[in-house]
């Protein structure tokens, strides 16, 4: 099957996925993040072990790489954090908001966007670290 | 089963397919999930070292394995990869997991990112929620920022996210699901950096908020 019909999916799943179990829904995010409520924090926890029972099955091992812990995991992880408690958003959110009819995040998807076109000119002098990549 | 549609998901079932959704990426591509990437794959666009790549990669594709096989040489020695060599070939029944698949071109990953809105189009519509509206709801109108002076907020906490994600070398997906779930350490520590700031943060919302 064609890369972007296949990538096409991943997004519709992942959206649609995000939306169906709350992620999206900034008020249940909040009681997630002050424990009001477990029912994110179980669907996350649930979700890893599921990931990983699968890639133990399917590679028969579950460490890739001994990838290194960078000062940039931290530093970019508070940053994240910061905003995300902010605007109830993550990269993958922003967008699923939008999708919901949530036209604030319009806002939210133009401050991520310059965020990450800000990365590699700021990268060099204020954020010096190289954190080994998850990306795609 | 109308809950599907109109519910949100208790966590032993959204939980259980999300991870799916993550594994059958990986099995079907060589990469994790992960949506920080596609944006700064998107936001870079194509510069010149990736056109070079990409057009290495397809006029002379074992260019790379070669270069990648001498650069791997030179940082283990000879004895290192010989030894890698015959463990791999004594054990033939593990599969030999690419560390890393081809990387999709940027055209895969715009339509990604532009599919997850689609995702959360589609799942607001068959659930009845379909209302657009300005806001994020009242929760967060009432703890961060109410009406148009959301604006601000958003802003600069967008920029924080896209700035930290990247920073970070990944997001949710990238480092919190997919990450620990192949126990990298890196991953573990951004996850531990954002999760325990988000909420630190939204502690502070909420007392600031009463």
């Amino acid at each position: 099957m064609n890369v972007h019909l296949r990538y096409a999916f991943y997004g519709l799943g992942l959206g649609f996925l995000l939306s169906r179990i709350g992620f999206s829904d900034y008020g249940e995010l909040h009681a997630m993040f002050v424990f009001s409520d477990f029912r994110l924090l179980l669907t996350f926890c649930s979700a890893v072990a599921t990931a990983m029972a699968l890639y133990a099955v399917m590679d028969r091992r579950l460490l890739l790489t001994r990838k290194n812990i960078s000062m940039a995991n931290i530093v970019g992880g508070v940053l994240f954090g910061l905003g995300w408690a902010l605007t109830g958003a993550c990269p993958s959110l922003a967008l699923v908001n939008l999708g919901e009819g949530k036209l604030a995040a319009i806002v939210t998807l133009v401050g991520v966007l310059f965020g990450a076109y800000l990365y590699p000119p700021l990268a060099r002098r204020l954020l010096p670290w190289r954190a080994e990549s998850c990306e795609a | 089963m109308s809950w599907l549609l109109t519910e949100h998901w208790p966590w032993w079932f959204g939980g259980p397919v999300f991870g799916i959704l993550a594994a059958l990426v990986w099995r079907l591509e060589g990469r994790f999930l992960a949506v920080s990437g596609s944006v700064g794959r998107v936001v870079d666009g194509e510069d010149a070292s990736r056109r070079a790549m990409r057009q290495i990669a397809e006029q002379q594709p074992d260019a790379l394995d070669e270069a990648l096989l001498q650069a791997t040489l030179e940082a283990f020695g000879e004895d290192e990869v010989e030894a890698a060599r015959a463990l791999s070939e004594a054990n033939p029944e593990v599969p030999s997991v690419p560390l890393v698949g081809p990387s999709a071109p940027l055209s895969a990953h715009l339509t990604m990112l532009v599919m997850i809105a689609v995702g959360g189009l589609l799942s607001a519509m068959l659930s009845g929620a379909w209302q657009p509206a300005f806001g994020l709801g009242e929760a967060h109108a009432e703890l961060v920022a109410p009406g148009a002076s959301a604006i601000v907020v958003l802003l600069i906490g967008g920029i924080f996210v896209g700035l930290g994600t990247r920073t970070a070398g990944g997001c949710t997906t990238g480092h919190g699901l997919n990450g620990c779930a192949r126990l990298l350490p890196s991953s573990f520590v951004a996850t531990a950096a954002f999760f325990g700031t988000a909420i630190a943060v939204s502690f502070l919302l909420e007392a600031l908020a009463s």
